[in-house]
């Protein structure tokens, strides 16, 4: 049953064996696995409930930054070096996503195990990520599928002497119509919104769109009981006068990476060890565009369909960073957001837009170590402090700089950084630059697609706030099931891992209903 | 925004009501009621736009695309502090060429000295006026390029897909809901 709470008239109130919050890759993941068990389940999603087949999802970015994203598109953090990306709505930032689909390396799951972690080893995992590539057909785009700027990338990849695979894709029946990050127009990008939602909803759960939880209820003894919550008005964004409330023991929080801790600390829940917040990871994206002598046309077809992970693991000497810790993919940018980050302003800029059609980009995401914090501020409101600095600030410039050594090698005759200062580099033998340019306090704007850590995941309570069965140290019944419980970056794209390790909170809440 | 800057952003509004200042010259009807913006802050405003766009005369303008008031519309939306960032941007740039011996208020500058200090602001060595040169330029960008008007010209084709109409979005067809009318 769905429930669109901007519709909604009266109050709700119901009881389910567990209420989740959130309808992302983590949230969707769980109520398909509890109502497929045959428990009672409701989904409140603060967003909306947004279908291809009403033409919702219209993939202009003036309208889906408002329908889809978690802060209209205009989010930053304290120092506004990041631009914060996030899901809100039914699907969540799986409806933003490229649809990039890895699954977490075993480096990685080594490390996480090392780091404290239990019941996700590379054993556990596997079987779960072979079913989520099922559900989700992920697979490798085929050559139609590579756009002229993954083309030019494969071609300045391989001169350089780069090895380049086929980025795995969830994508069924894809027309090439490019603007992924603005939601599928045709049901074709795989996001929960249309694959475990509708997997949840046929299997008996209720979700309830355009609804805000304002707080976790607990019984006497502090086990989670409950939520209580407002439906939405879309127009203003604002809370209605009307009450929803959903009694169940089990509470599972999953509003994503950059929301999920924020709650936390708004409903002031427990955090007797102060790591509430803390923690905060977010894969921050660097990115070069280049100028072609030929039209690239970037806003077509998918956005990577190649790239390389030579790049993945930083490698070090004698303690000393040498290069790494990135992937490099082609990028994807429309016109509004080029626009805003390509430099300089007035008629120069005016004139440079006009060679849009012949502008090509890289990008990378950093593995980053060095973490920010979620904190309140006096009003309530989340800040997010987070600066790229230390070793993360040396793999940015690395991968800056491979990105411009990609860009000539594929044929551009100059890069542009987008950089306040706007510094353009004509020739290979200026990349150096790069090692000098100011990356702090505005000069240049990090995407950051991918928060995690800020309420992680371990079995010892001084150093995490979640067990490694995703349930609280402190509430009792109150879940995780998103990537803040994740206690480093997977190192690629983290949907499918959040997926799986949605797949194992599920596991260990129906072991706790039973 | 830090407490220093806040105090600072204080001080210059203070010292503002000392400053010369012009007719509004903005005058729309399409601004979101209430409006978040005071006259002189939505003034200033479009004064920017104008000038970070740079559109030749003849060509789509940022009144043409409403790009002032579809700010004003966002910030009537956010849930952030934006809306008190922008302002306190607003002010800064409005009143800093007066204090800075520069000229006038930023309105009653011409365009060219406008472009000018908006060049300092963009390269200065303090922190929080790059931030407010790059935070208002990210909006008005952004809110000049949504428009489908501005893609011919660029070669962009834009989405497959008719817009359809959202009534939390952000588009001119939001700004005549709200307001009323024809454009």
């Amino acid at each position: 049953m769905i429930i669109e709470g901007h519709k909604h008239g009266s109050p709700i109130s119901l009881e389910a064996d567990a209420v989740i919050i959130g309808s992302g890759c983590g949230g969707a993941t769980v109520a398909k696995e509890l109502a497929r068990a045959g428990k009672r389940v409701v989904m409140l999603e603060q967003g909306g409930y947004f279908k291809a087949s009403d033409g919702d999802l219209d993939q202009h970015s003036d309208n889906m930054l408002a329908r889809i994203d978690g802060g209209r598109g205009v989010d930053t953090s304290t120092s506004g070096d990041i631009a914060l990306m996030y899901g809100n709505c039914v699907g969540g930032a799986s409806v933003h996503y490229w649809a990039d689909s890895w699954r977490l390396p075993r480096d990685r799951n080594e490390q996480w195990d090392a780091a404290g972690v239990s019941g996700h080893d590379f054993a556990t995992l596997a079987p779960i990520f072979d079913q989520i590539e099922k559900d989700l057909n992920v697979h490798l785009p085929a050559p139609q599928y590579y756009n002229r700027m993954n083309q030019l990338f494969d071609a300045g990849a391989k001169k350089l002497g780069w090895h380049v695979e086929g980025v795995p894709q969830a994508r069924k029946g894809c027309v090439s119509s490019g603007h992924c990050y603005q939601g599928c127009a045709y049901d074709a990008k795989q996001s929960a919104l249309v694959t475990y939602v509708p997997a949840a909803l046929q299997a008996g759960a209720t979700l309830i769109s355009d609804c805000r939880v304002t707080g976790v209820e607990r019984d006497a003894v502090g086990r989670a009981s409950g939520v209580r919550g407002r439906l939405v008005d879309r127009t203003s964004g604002q809370n209605r006068d009307i009450e929803v409330r959903v009694k169940a023991p089990v509470v599972v929080l999953a509003a994503g990476g950059f929301v999920s801790a924020a709650l936390w600390l708004q409903w002031q829940l427990p955090n007797g060890n102060g790591l509430a917040g803390k923690g905060l990871l977010c894969n921050p994206c660097t990115y070069l565009y280049g100028l072609y002598p030929e039209k690239v046309e970037l806003w077509k077809n998918i956005p990577t369909a190649t790239g390389t992970s030579q790049f993945r693991l930083a490698r070090y000497a004698q303690g000393q960073y040498l290069e790494g810790g990135y992937l490099l993919h082609p990028n994807q940018i429309q016109v509004e957001f080029l626009a805003a980050s390509m430099p300089g302003f007035g008629a120069e800029h005016y004139r440079l837009l006009e060679r849009l059609p012949f502008i090509g980009s890289a990008t990378s995401w950093i593995d980053d170590e060095l973490p920010g914090e979620i904190k309140l501020d006096g009003a309530g409101i989340p800040k997010y402090h987070y600066q790229v600095r230390g070793v993360d600030e040396l793999k940015a410039r690395d991968s800056m700089k491979k990105q411009a050594q990609l860009l000539f090698a594929s044929g551009a005759t100059e890069v542009i950084v987008p950089d306040s200062g706007g510094t353009r580099i004509a020739d290979p033998s200026q990349i150096g630059v790069l090692d000098r340019i100011d990356l702090k306090n505005g000069n240049y704007l990090f995407a950051s697609p991918h928060p995690a850590c800020t309420l992680r995941m371990g079995d010892d309570p001084a150093t995490s706030v979640v067990k490694s069965t995703h349930e609280s140290h402190e509430v009792p019944g109150l879940y995780v099931a998103d990537p803040s419980v994740f206690p480093l970056q997977p190192s690629v794209d983290p949907s499918l891992t959040i997926m799986a390790f949605s797949h194992v909170a599920a596991r260990h809440i129906l072991e706790r209903l039973s | 925004m830090g407490a220093g800057a806040a105090a600072g952003i204080a001080v210059l509004g203070y010292l503002e009501r000392f400053i010369p200042a012009g007719p509004f010259s903005a005058d729309t009807a399409r601004r979101v009621q209430p409006p978040v913006l005071s006259d002189r802050e939505f003034d200033t405003l479009a004064a920017v736009a104008a000038v970070l766009i740079g559109a030749p005369a003849g060509t789509l303008s940022t009144r043409d695309t409403l790009t002032a008031e579809r700010i004003e519309l966002e910030l009537s939306k956010a849930r952030s502090t934006l809306a008190s960032d922008v302002k306190a941007a607003l002010k800064l740039v409005e009143t800093l060429p007066a204090l800075m011996l520069v000229g006038p208020r930023f309105t009653r500058l011409t365009p060219e000295q406008q472009a000018d200090f908006l060049q300092r602001l963009r390269s200065s060595d303090l922190a929080l006026l790059r931030s407010c040169y790059s935070g208002l330029r990210f909006l008005v960008m952004f809110f000049y390029y949504s428009d489908p008007r501005a893609w011919p010209r660029l070669g962009y084709s834009g989405p497959w897909t008719p817009p359809k109409f959202y009534e939390g979005g952000n588009r001119i067809v939001n700004l005549q809901a709200l307001t009323g009318g024809q454009p």
